[in-house]
């Protein structure tokens, strides 16, 4: 019997097939006029899972009486409960009682996981009611079979093989439930996959290559998707607009916002308003549409082919300008993050860039890269010291000496945060150069190096 | 270091003391947790001591932000005492130096809530 039943589990039939055999093996030992499976509903009730008659046949729950009290009793309990309609008490059973009035015998045995769970979901007085051992076992369900052999007959053995039934129902109720977490994980995996694709599609997928500039840039996400976002707006006469955002927190959450702060950018940057007033409407939006606590700092400017410089700081780490001669600025914040105070005023900061000089525009991944001793990246310098050093003639190999920078600072260990970083080379004005749309040189996608 | 957060009630202005890290997660949650606390139960004015913050993130000043509105809607003051230089840089890059009120000491807080206290009377 058992055989057939350990057949029946090890064959990978279905959760209902593995305790119909289970229920079927019961009530042939017991010879149970019919037998019933119930198992614990979230909600911490009981439902009828399976039910056959003593021939095996489907019963349909509802003329499979089962008796709430001995149900109660092994809920309550978690011990086997027999209740002996010829006798008043059985001296076989832990749990024996007088059957109840329309009630001849049955027997209730609790189906108990097999792992030991923390008691911390249960009602005090059912804890209280337990054994320490009993507690840490989580109640899956009861086996119930109605009107079997008479508890005098009941053997000991008879009992055990009972309990072995139930233990094997526990293998398939828990089984079942590793196969669904594991595939309600394997659809959230696939789902977060499309989410971080979602993301990297909506990065610039080229960078303007023209010959009074040329820009790249790059994020490297902490989880599989990131709360910091980048963009170049293509504006009238020559302008750019660059912007790095950073929201603040990290995964899902942060790259909600991200997404929706890269689109609201997108689309007001494009109307070409004041700086100022693009960065209000901004705020604005991210104030009436999210909680006080979500908000991003921002970097957003516009650089003209002559050079000129406006931006606007909004709470973020300075961007930083390496001028030709190797000396670095600052590009500090003199304004609130963007989402955190809808009155707030924005100002805007003009500088001139000159012909030579490069400019990098990044998030606090990398100024607060931390090593394996726990130092931060900037505390050793940071870009800035990095900055000073480089000695390259182009934005590639800028971007790729940060990289290879925040590398070899963090000898390895993991990445604390989301990193975004936006580098312009500006060469000069040529105003009678301009290429056409065909002569920009196009990243693929892959230099934009997604993950490290 | 855990986050910890000890109060200490000195002439209806409530000093906490934090120590240990303000970041994303069960810290921030424990700081917004225990303003909401104190505005609920009526206090008024509220000294943050952070001397013993070891670290703010993005998230933490949110969480800060986040109280401070709520303080405002309770009609209660928020003040902080002992900025160290991390926690510094963030308010100032942020700007935030200039919506909190911010003193070298516990004990400049609370004399600041004090002196405005006798002004008002």
């Amino acid at each position: 019997m058992l055989l057939d039943v350990g057949r029946a589990i090890s064959a990978g039939l279905a959760v209902e097939d593995g305790l119909t055999a289970i229920v079927g093996a019961a009530i042939d030992l017991t010879r149970a006029r019919y037998g019933v499976l119930l198992l614990v509903k979230p909600s911490g009730g009981l439902e009828a899972a399976v039910a056959r008659d003593a021939q095996r046949v489907p019963l349909a729950f509802d003329q499979a009486h089962v008796s709430s009290s001995v149900l109660e009793r092994v809920m309550c309990s978690r011990r086997d409960v027999i209740v002996d309609g010829t006798r008043a008490e059985s001296s076989i059973c832990r749990e024996a009682s007088a059957a109840p009035p329309g009630l001849h015998s049955a027997v209730a045995i609790p189906v108990k996981s097999r792992a030991r769970a923390s008691a911390g979901n249960l009602p005090l007085i059912k804890v209280l009611d337990m054994t320490i051992a009993e507690r840490r076992r989580e109640l899956l369900g009861v086996l119930y079979l109605a009107d079997g052999m008479p508890s005098s007959s009941f053997l000991s053995l008879d009992h055990e093989v009972l309990r072995m039934l139930t233990r094997e129902a526990a293998l398939v109720i828990e089984n079942a439930r590793l196969f669904t977490t594991a595939r309600e994980k394997a659809r959230l995996d696939h789902e977060m996959e499309i989410t971080s694709q979602i993301q990297r599609q909506l990065q610039p997928a080229r960078f303007p290559r023209l010959p009074e500039l040329e820009v790249t840039g790059f994020t490297v996400e902490c989880h599989a998707v990131g709360g910091d976002c980048f963009d170049v707006i293509e504006l009238s006469d020559g302008r750019h607009g660059l912007f790095v955002g950073d929201i603040a927190g990290k995964g899902i959450p942060a790259s909600l916002l991200a997404t929706l702060l890269q689109g609201v950018i997108g689309t007001i940057g494009a109307l070409d308003l004041p700086l100022e007033e693009v960065i209000s409407r901004v705020n604005l939006y991210l104030c009436e549409r999210s909680a006080g606590d979500r908000y991003a700092t921002l970097f957003y400017a516009i650089l003209d082919s002559t050079g000129r410089f406006d931006y606007v700081n909004a709470g973020h780490i300075p961007a930083l300008i390496r001028r030709r001669s190797g000396e670095v600025e600052t590009l500090e914040s003199s304004n609130f993050p963007v989402g955190m105070f809808s009155h707030a005023q924005y100002t805007r900061e003009t500088v001139e860039i000159e012909p030579g000089d490069f400019l990098v525009m990044y998030t606090d991944g990398i100024s607060e890269a931390k090593n394996g001793r726990g130092q931060l990246f900037k505390e050793a310098g940071g870009l800035q010291h990095l900055l000073q050093r480089f000695n390259g003639q182009t934005v590639d190999s800028l971007v790729d000496a940060i990289r290879s920078g925040v590398r070899a600072f963090t000898e390895g260990a993991p990445q604390s945060d989301d990193i975004a970083v936006l580098a312009v080379h500006y060469r000069g004005h040529a105003p009678m150069n301009r290429p056409s749309e065909t002569e920009a040189c196009i990243l693929t996608e892959d230099r934009l190096c997604h993950s490290e | 270091m855990p986050f910890r957060m000890t109060e200490q009630e000195l002439e209806s202005i409530t000093a906490v003391a934090m120590t240990g890290e303000i970041v994303l997660g069960e810290e921030s949650n424990a700081f917004r947790e225990k303003i909401a606390g104190l505005l609920t139960a009526g206090k008024k004015r509220i000294v943050l001591n952070v001397a013993n913050v070891t670290y703010i993130d993005s998230t933490g000043v949110g969480a800060l932000v986040a109280s401070f509105h709520s303080a405002c809607s309770h009609g209660a003051t928020l003040k902080l005492a002992n900025l160290g230089s991390r926690f510094h840089e963030i308010l100032q890059m942020t700007r935030l130096l200039t919506v909190f009120d911010t003193y070298d000491s516990e004990a400049a807080a609370i004399e600041s809530f004090a002196k405005s206290r006798h002004a008002q009377a």
